[in-house]
């Protein structure tokens, strides 16, 4: 008996490492513990023997019992380990499913990138309405009288109001942002630091470059003492932002009715580094944005003194960036509406 | 605008070892843009003189002849040419192998290789003045012509071209708009003036007008003197018609403009110059008296270049026997300009109001280098240093002629301008040190003139051609003494700051947070659209224009009405994409514009404009997609922590279905927005082939935050929670609401599952199915109290409402 006993136990444990299954290894598990198993038809011939025999085969066979027992745990586990849930093997090339597309318009997306970093610098974010008046948009700004951006070729009036000889009641979509900070610096005073981004309007035929509604972002800061010097600080903010790494850039002369110095600001060309490229058309630089000291008449419109009070400003045009950023080469494109477009950006 | 710097060399030596890439960068960076520049020797590179030797004729061609070509080499180049003036002796120009040329004069230019010609081999090729874009510096009487410089001085066999025509240069291309503030700086001598100041040379004086003892009076009559604030005339006697000596025709030429005659030259080449336009009549036609005045209404004339104008009193224009003889400031009138049988002429140089100029020029679209000059503002000294320079060169070059008349009608030059600075002003402003003697050597070589005062500030009076509109306050000194000293030589200076508080919470942080939960939430797209839609959109929508604002001038007659809704806008987005998808979502936050409703409250009385935010749920099925827009709304009030919306029928939208729609009311009842589905008559008039739409928009100063302590914890059930769901037949006229009302108390939790009808049902009913979920705060619900719950529930149904289990 004790042979048949060690027998059993050594080919069931062979048996149980040979399971491939769960379903194999309670079948074997019955076929040898089970009611009618063999271990159990072995202890049920042990009332047949002495009982100094029977205790020592009892223990033995118990002994035998636990091992397989144990034997049979430890190989259930094994197999739930490396149970697959699939029947089959999946691809794992297929594809992601993804959550719920839709996403900003990639010029909200770099507006809201902007905030965040003059936010960081305490900067307010200040936001006006499309319609303005010429004394907001042109006045105020030091536009001479005769300014050609006045004639209807470049702006959009509105009808009724063209003819007006106020310049407070001749309405237009705004055609640039600049008309608003002062509208800002006459509600809040100086000292003052505001981001302005919003939509201007061109009234002009369109082309890859040239669109009727497109986006601007202002920068204004006002203090008593501030250097053009310290106008850097906002035009790296702008520009390491959309880039994402330090942006090489220079300042040089340009005039614009509303800034006193005035400057043209250059960046390093991002496509060659500086090198020359049809880019850049082979000077390294690429004009960026115009910037500068309000001009005092500024100041005065907004109800500061300029003796007093200086700053610096700057004003970037959006959908050139996100151009300049995506290789988008179509200005028209971003109030195309097309969702083959936008959904690029999600 | 072209300049030459050879021409700006005349007035100042400029360092020699200046390259012409670090004049480009001075001037880019402390003037004006340099958009390129270019030798123009360079467009002649492997084009060499040659004498014919030998002309023979072509074996196979008749129009053609074989030439031996002398070019200063070992041997002979044989040239098959066309040409119809070739004779021995003849000084050619050649092409040689690896010149470009264009093509007969057309074309881009192509690079000349050795080749064969009808059999012949041809090693290079006999230039027309066209092929060489010389056509008219060497005008040619026909194509056949080819260029003979037999008789040129210095031409000789082998010899470049560029070097016999005198033909390098740095021409150097402008950006004008970096010139619009500066008058001065359109004409060579205010470039030369310019350069000099950052070099550090010497400018040298233009001549001086020397007005001789006893001239004549030449009558000239200002009708205001607002138009012209100067006019002079002189009157030259001993002029003829005389063709320009090489050099001017060539000058002329290499900035891209003809020749017209030594005389017209003359007065071009001292516009180029100074800046200064001016123009030349025939006093023949002229007579003794000029009038400068409006012109009559319809009053016609006749300018130069054939161009016919019917004119207004708004327009400027000289007139002569009471005729219109020139358009003031522009163009000068065909008849009386002088021709060639010109031999006394009368000598305009004025200066004219730059608005009137600017609006005459665009009202005809005749814009001239005149105008173009006019429209900047130009200073009267200017009229001087023009006049000074004509004489010079009539003298030179007609030194028989006579200046006999002159007339000035203001030779008063206005007082100069001065502004009062500090140094410790302006070292403020520019964060830097600065003393009275950098300064003094940064703004004399422009021209300032520096007068120290006692106290420590000092006056800067500023040159005549500076004092046009540029420069007027101590913020122009600023920028003056930065660009001198050089932007590149400023580096960053930190600012310093006061921290009071935190940057406020705005109403544009609360569009982002919508925006933001428009877009990640619930995946919608954002779209842009203009402010106008195409009216038929307006239209079907039902939204009358009456009430919109119109555009003077709109981008096309369909396009005049600006926005009151978003809806027809987002319309047209949806047709748009309608053919690339079958399914999307898209919203916009934008403004409408509406008339004021009462009194402007400010001098500007500007239109109403609010923002909106509207969205469009593009499906297949009707009933999930309003659902769905439905769904979005009531998300927003709870994940925005917004006051609460309400939903109910008031007023219908014009363009929703008559059924299907919804006004959006705020807490004290107002409607703040609406959602529904389009109508099935927008849907057909504007095209949709397939697809439906729910739609929403709302006023985003309709949507109130709530404050963030106003949500409140509520605890989680302690004990299991138990669904059941029901399947009822109710009546079509019961709504869910009903259904909420009354179980809302019997339930933990209530839910809608979904409605459905099918054939089975009884007329006027529907199929609802609904799930409840019960608790019990203080233990576990039993079968027996689950029971007794259901059928409490259907109790309550079917005598309030006649809803009763569905069990078929």
């Amino acid at each position: 008996m004790k042979e048949q006993l060690q027998a059993l136990e050594s080919q069931t444990l062979a048996q149980i490492a040979d399971c491939a299954s769960d379903s194999e290894l309670n079948e074997l598990k019955q076929t040898i513990l089970g009611r009618k198993g063999e271990l159990t038809q072995i202890l049920k011939g042990l009332g047949k023997l002495e009982p100094e025999q029977r205790k020592i085969m009892g223990q033995a066979s118990n002994e035998t019992k636990n091992r397989l027992n144990q034997a049979f745990d430890a190989k259930e586990t094994e197999l739930l380990q490396n149970k697959h849930i699939l029947p089959y093997d999946l691809d794992l090339t297929q594809p992601g499913i993804m959550p719920g597309t839709g996403g900003l318009h990639p010029i909200t997306k770099l507006i809201y990138e902007l905030n965040d970093a003059f936010r960081s610098l305490n900067f307010t974010i200040f936001e006006e309405n499309e319609i303005s008046s010429e004394q907001y948009a042109f006045d105020n700004l030091n536009f001479p009288e005769d300014h050609p951006a006045r004639e209807s070729m470049d702006t959009y009036w509105l009808e009724g109001t063209e003819d007006e000889q106020d310049p407070a009641k001749r309405h237009c979509l705004r055609p640039h942002l600049t008309g608003a900070s002062v509208r800002y610096l006459q509600e809040h005073g100086a000292p003052c630091r505001f981001v302005y981004p919003g939509r201007v309007f061109r009234n002009e035929s369109t082309d890859p470059s040239h669109e009727r509604a497109f986006y601007q972002y202002e920068a204004l800061i006002i203090e008593e003492n501030f250097p053009f010097a310290s106008g850097q600080l906002l035009i790296s903010t702008i520009l390491n932002q959309v880039f994402g790494r330090e942006i090489k850039t220079r300042m040089r002369a340009g005039f614009f009715p509303f800034v006193e110095p005035g400057f043209e600001i250059d960046m390093q060309c991002i496509q060659c580094g500086g090198k020359g490229c049809s880019l850049c058309k082979h000077v390294g630089w690429l004009e960026v944005m115009p910037g500068g000291t309000p001009h005092p008449n500024v100041l005065k419109a907004a109800g500061l003194d300029p003796e007093r009070w200086t700053g610096f400003y700057i004003d970037i045009g959006l959908e050139r960036l996100a151009m300049m950023r995506y290789g988008i080469p179509d200005v028209r494109l971003f109030h195309s509406a097309d969702l083959r477009f936008l959904e690029q950006f999600d | 605008m072209l300049v030459s710097l050879k021409w700006i060399k005349q007035y100042t030596d400029l360092p020699e070892e200046l390259s012409m890439q670090q004049l480009a960068y001075d001037l880019t960076m402390r003037t004006v843009e340099v958009e390129g520049w270019e030798d123009p020797a360079d467009s002649f590179k492997g084009v060499i003189i040659g004498e014919i030797k030998e002309v023979s004729a072509h074996p196979n061609a008749d129009k053609l002849r074989v030439c031996q070509v002398d070019v200063g080499k070992e041997r002979d180049l044989q040239i098959v040419c066309g040409g119809t003036n070739l004779y021995p002796g003849e000084l050619v120009v050649v092409s040689a192998p690896g010149a470009m040329v264009r093509w007969h004069g057309e074309g881009e230019p192509v690079e000349i290789k050795p080749s064969k010609l009808r059999g012949v081999l041809s090693e290079g090729m006999i230039c027309a003045s066209d092929e060489l874009d010389l056509g008219t510096l060497f005008p040619a009487e026909d194509s056949g012509i080819i260029m003979d410089l037999t008789d040129f001085h210095g031409a000789a066999a082998g010899k470049d071209l560029a070097d016999v025509l005198d033909y390098h240069d740095m021409i150097i291309d402008i950006d004008n708009k970096s010139l619009t503030n500066r008058p001065d700086l359109w004409g060579h001598y205010g470039m030369a003036r310019e350069l000099a100041a950052i070099y550090g040379t010497d400018l040298k004086p233009l001549p001086a007008f020397d007005k001789p003892e006893g001239l004549d009076e030449y009558e000239i009559e200002v009708e205001d003197q607002a138009d012209c604030p100067r006019f002079t005339a002189t009157v030259w006697h001993g002029l003829y018609a005389k063709e320009s000596p090489y050099e001017l025709r060539k000058l002329l030429h290499q900035l891209g403009h003809s020749s017209h005659g030594l005389i017209v030259d003359l007065s071009n080449y001292v516009m180029f110059a100074t800046g200064q336009p001016n123009h030349t009549y025939d006093l023949a036609k002229v007579g003794e008296r000029i009038e400068v005045r409006r012109a009559r209404e319809g009053e016609k004339l006749e300018l130069l270049d054939d161009i016919n104008l019917e004119l207004t009193s708004r327009d400027l224009v000289i007139a002569s026997h009471d005729e219109a003889i020139g358009l003031a400031g522009i163009k000068g009138g065909k008849d009386d300009s002088i021709s060639d049988s010109s031999s006394d002429i009368v000598l305009e140089i004025a200066s004219f109001n730059p608005q009137k100029v600017r609006k005459t020029a665009r009202t005809y679209d005749v814009h001239t280098d005149a105008s173009a000059r006019f429209e900047k503002g130009l200073d009267q000294a200017r009229i001087d240093q023009a006049l000074g320079y004509f004489q010079a060169l009539i003298h030179r070059y007609f030194p028989e002629a006579k200046l006999v008349a002159m007339g000035d009608t203001n030779p008063q030059l206005p007082e100069k301008v001065v502004i009062s600075c500090s140094t410790e002003h302006l070292e403020k402003k520019l964060g830097r040190e600065l003393n009275f003697a950098e300064v003094e050597s940064l703004l004399e070589p422009l021209g300032y003139e520096l007068q120290h005062l006692a106290d420590g500030t000092f006056l800067v009076g500023v040159p005549s051609w500076r004092a046009t509109g540029d420069v007027e306050g101590e913020a122009d000194i600023v920028e003056e003494l930065a660009r001198m000293i050089g932007y590149e030589n400023f580096s960053f200076l930190p600012v310093n700051t006061q921290l009071t508080k935190a940057v406020e919470f705005t109403a544009a942080d609360f569009d982002r947070q919508i925006r933001e939960f428009l877009a990640y939430q619930c995946g919608l797209q954002e779209v842009y659209v203009y402010p106008w839609v195409d009216i038929n959109y307006q239209q079907v929508c039902g939204l009358p224009n009456e009430d919109s604002i119109a555009l003077a001038d709109p981008p096309s007659p369909e396009e005049k009405f600006l926005n009151i809704s978003l809806v027809p806008a987002l319309l047209r987005v949806a047709k748009q994409n309608e053919g690339y998808s079958n399914q999307f979502g898209i919203f916009n936050s934008g403004l409408i514009f509406k008339e004021l409703e009462t009194e402007p409250t400010d001098k500007e009385g500007l239109p109403k404009q609010e923002r909106l935010v509207a969205g469009l749920l593009f499906g297949q099925d009707p009933v999930a997609l309003f659902r769905e827009a439905k769904g979005i709304l009531e998300l927003m009030i709870r994940a925005l922590n917004l006051e609460n919306i309400s939903f109910e029928q008031a007023e219908k939208p014009a363009w929703s279905d008559p059924q299907v729609w919804l006004n959006l009311k705020d807490e004290s009842g107002e409607i703040i927005g609406q959602l529904g589905l389009l109508s099935a008559y927008a849907r057909q008039n504007l095209g949709f082939k397939r697809g439906q739409m729910a739609i929403f928009e709302f006023e985003l100063k309709g949507l109130k935050k709530r404050l963030p302590d106003s949500q409140k914890y509520e605890p989680i059930p302690q004990f299991p929670v138990v669904d059941l769901d029901f399947t009822v037949l109710c009546p079509e006229k019961v709504s869910w609401a009903e259904i909420e009302r009354f179980l809302a108390k019997k339930v933990y939790r209530l839910e809608f599952v979904g409605e459905w009808r099918d054939q089975q049902l009884p007329e006027g009913y529907k199929s609802l199915t609904f799930r409840v979920y019960l608790s019990k705060p203080d233990g576990t619900l039993d079968a027996e109290e689950i029971e007794a719950k259901r059928k409490s529930i259907l109790n309550t149904l079917e005598h309030a409402l006649n809803v009763t289990i569905r069990d078929f």
